[in-house]
């Protein structure tokens, strides 16, 4: 594997270019995973979009120094940030930025420096962060890069320990956040951020430096982890479900029931679940599930 | 005017002051908001020296003609792109009302009062 000691300008470019790819390649995995804070299916996007704006700024700004290249990404990410994941990235290399600004190139201890700088930046801007998000994916990333900076002076290997070290945390963050786990999903902003770290290290290695890389080899190395497609926001399941008064079954028969007795059910129903909400102003989530009841075998 | 909702066992009512703690509580779950600007000066300062928990700080609960309207007054971040850390957290407090009590509110009002910069 190449090695390599210090990143300038054009190198911190190409990886900032490779993690967009990677994270644009998975944007729809992303949106998939999305039920925190709220379950809207948008994270993806919105990470790529915020991404995307960063290297765009960054493509019309070239420089040799990373400082400058680096000021540019956190700018384009700044303007272009979209949904709370989106900002959270704004911040984190708002940080980076600020941490290797002036400087021409940086060595793997300057580079895990500005990661650690960046984390320490994002959590300034929230009253209470919330673990288990990006958040703490960022965050133990940029701890394990600290130590490792002391062992390597490589900054493609520094790359590739922070892209496992966020791996592997992301996969513990149904553990910390306990809408992830009732779902059965990993946090979607930790896996974005997952993406870009991948795209960082592999560029670094020099797996790919240009925008055709990925596209050329469609399906090799950016596939989706999961192979599953279904969201996250229909896969709650039907036994967490505490009131059941949504639930309906039609019948088919050769006899009909009339229409108003059908209808004169309902308030019953409801009075068994103990509460009045209309049914009408059910979480999404839950309704959509509840569909799936009536889709089932027509008995009652 | 609290929240009505009717059952046949009864009613349950919500008052705006429970509606305003979780707006607060929702709004401080987003990023990029630093803090809540009191606009009630009095009730919150002997909160404060009570040593209460003051999640209704910085949210007023409006209704005019049978719509909601929710005022939040906010902190932010230096370095954040403010509109969109408003509007992620017009989502978030619109989804928990929602999840929670099933408020449909109508309007979910931010005004950014101050902008904290850290350093």
């Amino acid at each position: 594997m190449l090695r390599k000691r210090f990143i300038n300008g054009s190198d911190f470019a190409g990886m900032a270019l490779l993690g967009a790819e990677y994270l644009q390649a998975n944007a729809e995995q992303v949106n998939a995973l999305n039920v925190f804070p709220v379950p809207d299916g948008d994270t993806g996007t919105n990470m790529n979009l915020t991404m995307d704006s960063g290297v765009r700024e960054l493509k019309s700004k070239p420089s040799p120094a990373i400082g400058k290249a680096a000021e540019a990404l956190s700018k384009g990410l700044l303007m272009g940030a979209r949904g709370n994941s989106g900002v959270i990235l704004s911040q984190l290399f708002r940080g980076v930025a600020k941490s290797l600004s002036g400087l021409e190139q940086a060595d793997s201890v300057q580079l895990a420096a500005a990661l650690q700088h960046g984390v320490d930046t994002a959590y300034k801007a929230v009253v209470k962060p919330v673990e288990g998000t990006i958040l703490t994916v960022a965050k133990e990333a940029a701890r394990h890069a600290v130590q490792i900076a002391r062992r390597t002076d490589d900054a493609a290997e520094l790359m590739r320990e922070v892209h496992r070290k966020a791996h592997e945390t992301l996969q513990r963050t149904p553990e910390m956040l306990p809408v992830l786990k009732q779902v059965g999903v990993v946090d979607s902003g930790g896996q974005g951020l997952v993406y870009i770290y991948e795209g960082f290290w592999r560029s670094l290695a020099g797996e790919g430096a240009a925008d055709t890389a990925l596209i050329a080899q469609p399906g090799a190395a950016i596939a989706p982890r999961k192979p599953e497609r279904t969201s996250a926001q229909s896969r709650l399941e039907t036994e967490h479900i505490e009131y059941l008064y949504d639930m309906e079954f039609l019948l088919t028969g050769s006899w009909a029931v009339p229409e108003r007795r059908l209808s004169t059910r309902r308030p019953s129903e409801r009075r068994l679940a103990g509460t009045a909400i209309p049914s009408s102003s059910l979480p999404t989530t839950i309704s959509s599930r509840c569909m799936s009841i009536r889709g089932g075998p027509a008995m009652c | 005017m609290p929240l009505q909702l009717s059952t046949e066992l009864g009613k349950v009512y919500v008052t705006d002051e429970c509606i305003a703690v979780i707006a607060g509580s929702a709004a401080l779950d987003c990023y990029g908001l630093v803090g809540m600007a009191s606009r009630k000066q009095l009730k919150d300062g002997i909160a404060e020296l009570l040593g209460r928990d003051n999640l209704s700080r910085g949210v007023e609960v409006r209704r005019e003609n049978d719509m909601v309207h929710i005022d939040l007054y906010i902190i932010v971040s230096y370095g954040t792109k403010i509109s969109e850390v408003a509007h992620n957290i017009q989502a978030k407090v619109k989804y928990v009302l929602n999840e929670v009590i099933g408020l449909k509110v109508d309007h979910i009002n931010i005004f950014v009062q101050g902008v904290r910069v850290s350093r």
